[in-house]
């Protein structure tokens, strides 16, 4: 009898494509070859299994490439072709320039180190570091801009060493990796610290894709403090996880979002965060109980290349029922930065455009309903490979992404809308992107064309 | 042969467009019948159909002949294939939301005839088969590529862009389901 494995196997063995189906599939695909031009050639159709999203009216003006406010060399864009799709899409080169030498030295030392386990903590490569976080990350996504190493930056203190291990960011924020380890090698007992719903449900820190995650845990340290060119951060978050149980560490993620301007200047030298952490606990419904009681101070260098992915804009997008053109798309490893102008006036403005003067807040009601009057419908980067990434919008019937950072007024009255939008749970090489999908329409059970 | 030193010497560029032809048709032909039947098991494992396969297959092979990074090696090419198809296969799922599965009978076009066995052991075959379509998706793939493409399971990880220590849990949740579904169909049978 045969057993189970074997009886799969035979039933999707009975899966074949006719003969006649494969010869046709070949004729189809040496026909769009040839209309293409060229193997290798950038396809002027959309696939058939493409997304319908309102019709762009207004054809873009070609615009070149924008000086960054430093002066340095930015990443060349070529002038984006209009889609039907309305879809973005950067048919770009790469510049190579210095600091980017700066960073694969970085990497190669850290990469020389294979992965260990020392007695004084756990020294992991960039890649293994970044992997729990984000999934798998190739070297060449290591290797581009917004990622880098930190070799050698760690604080020993209560009996634990704080290590930090990677960061990942860019102009607007950044992520800092950490390894928390005991100095005697034993390892943390993390089993009974997950965070827990009232189900009786993990809280789980989102991993890579396909749904991959580590616990949250009920640990947390009393004081932090960071300071990044000298100022605090406009937000700081900071989580804690276990990748491997069996050994002596615990991992810390902080996520660090800068103000507008915040660091403009400092990245002519490569500036760093100060960070404090103080007292690490454990917590639940009845309070804290300490399980180290000590100090832990870093001055961890962002030494990676701030070099964002600039999209030219002009796309026109309908917001709210008013047309908007997308002045401003830029793309880093960890977020993206989104800017568009509305053709109507704002009823408020809020954040770094507010221009209702010193002392006039707008109450959060009047935020919250303006924001979604004005609101972007969805937002998706789709990469080579295919695989759509929603950073904003509905998601498996949960929605993802964040209010519009700031809404502003310009010089003509109009609404200036800007968001700046986390890859909460992924690090994205921007080289891999094949296009910025922005008010994606799709109506549910209907085929596309 | 007097053509070939034409094209060598002739620098006619109808005659390297006529090869270039040639040489994707040849390549063509080559994913295809490399894959064809694999994205076809794919998409049914992943969207209880077939009837999307052959655009799945071709929008995949499609990015395959335009790709231009050479491949590492064959294993390689396979796992990046299957990824490219499976992204294809997530985005139909989100788009149209299919439910409802459709037999192989109502694709009579698409699939070569199978080949006839024992009405029991069809009976057997088709509750395993259905039992793992049962499991949910996540599940469901690391089983399909581990039991059936043989994978192992860093290239399971690597093909799904996951950890290896998630791929071993999936196995390990998959077969632990599979094995309170299929108890009392195959007994001392279970290997999976």
């Amino acid at each position: 009898m045969s057993s189970t494995s074997e009886l799969y196997r035979e039933a999707l063995d009975g899966f074949a494509l006719a003969p006649e189906v494969k010869a046709r599939m070949v004729t189809r695909l040496v026909a769009a070859l040839e209309n293409e031009g060229e193997v290798g050639g950038a396809d002027p159709t959309m696939p058939e299994c493409s997304v319908r999203v309102p019709f762009a009216s207004h054809p873009p003006a070609v615009s070149g490439l924008a000086p960054s406010p430093s002066g340095r060399p930015q990443r060349a864009v070529l002038p984006w072709q209009p889609r039907r799709t309305g879809r973005l899409q950067r048919a770009g080169a790469s510049w190579t320039y210095p600091y980017r030498i700066a960073a694969t030295v970085l990497l190669l030392m850290c990469l020389a180190g294979v992965t260990s386990v020392q007695a004084a903590g756990v020294f992991r490569t960039l890649g293994a570091a970044l992997s729990d976080l984000f999934g798998p990350v190739s070297a060449e996504t290591a290797q581009s801009e917004g990622v880098a190493a930190v070799p050698g930056v760690s604080c020993t203190d209560a009996g634990l060493t704080l290590t930090a291990e990677a960061v990942v960011g860019d102009a607007r924020s950044c992520v800092i990796v950490y390894s928390l380890s005991t100095v005697d090698g034993d390892a943390f007992d993390t089993a009974g610290l997950v965070v827990k719903s009232r189900t009786g449900d993990a809280y789980l820190l989102s991993v890579g894709g396909e749904g991959d995650a580590y616990p949250l845990l009920r640990l947390a340290f009393s004081e932090v403090e960071a300071r990044v060119n000298g100022e605090m951060p406009c937000e700081t978050s900071l989580s804690l996880y276990d990748a491997d149980p069996s050994d002596n560490a615990v991992q810390v993620v902080q996520r660090l979002v800068f103000g507008e301007g915040q660091l403009d200047g400092a990245w002519d030298a490569v500036p760093a965060a100060s960070v404090r952490f103080s007292r690490l606990c454990t917590w639940d419904t009845s309070g804290e109980e300490t399980v180290a009681d000590g100090t832990w101070e870093l001055e961890v260098p962002l030494a990676y290349t701030q070099g964002p992915c600039a999209f030219t804009a002009g796309q026109t997008v309908s917001v709210g029922g008013h047309d908007a053109q997308v002045t401003a798309l830029e793309m880093s490893p960890v977020s993206i930065h989104v800017r568009y102008t509305v053709d109507t006036a704002p009823l408020v403005t809020y954040g770094a455009q507010s221009s209702d003067g010193q002392g006039v807040q707008p109450d959060a009601g009047s935020i919250n309903r303006e924001a979604q009057r004005l609101a972007l419908a969805s937002l998706d980067v789709v990469m080579r490979d295919g695989e759509r990434i929603r950073v904003l919008g509905i998601d498996d019937d949960q929605y993802v992404g964040a209010m519009p950072s700031s809404i502003g007024r310009n010089a003509n009255g109009q609404a200036v809308v800007t968001y700046d939008l986390t890859l909460a749970d992924r690090v994205v090489d921007p080289d891999e992107v094949e296009a910025v999908v922005i008010n994606d329409a799709v109506e549910e059970g209907e085929r596309v064309d | 042969m007097r053509g070939e030193e034409e094209l060598s010497t002739s620098g006619d560029g109808r005659d390297r467009q006529l090869l270039r032809g040639h040489v994707a048709a040849a390549r063509a032909e080559q994913l295809v019948q490399r894959y064809a039947d694999c994205i076809l098991r794919l998409s049914y494992t992943y969207l209880h159909s077939t009837q999307d396969a052959e655009d799945i297959c071709q929008e995949t092979l499609l990015k395959a002949l335009r790709r231009q990074e050479p491949f590492e090696s064959e294993e390689h090419e396979r796992a990046w294939v299957l990824r490219v198809a499976m992204n294809a296969c997530k985005d139909i799922l989100r788009r149209n939301r299919l439910r409802s599965s459709v037999s192989l009978e109502d694709a009579p076009e698409l699939v070569a005839p199978r080949v006839q066995s024992e009405a029991a052991e069809q009976d057997r075959m088709a509750c395993v088969l259905d039992a793992v379509m049962r499991l949910p998706a996540s599940l469901r793939i690391a089983i399909y590529l581990r039991y059936y493409e043989e994978y192992e399971v860093r290239d399971i990880a690597r093909a799904l862009g996951c950890t290896e220590a998630a791929v071993a849990a999936r196995l390990s949740r998959g077969r632990r389901r599979l094995r309170g579904m299929l108890k009392g169909v195959v007994g001392d049978e279970f290997d999976f």
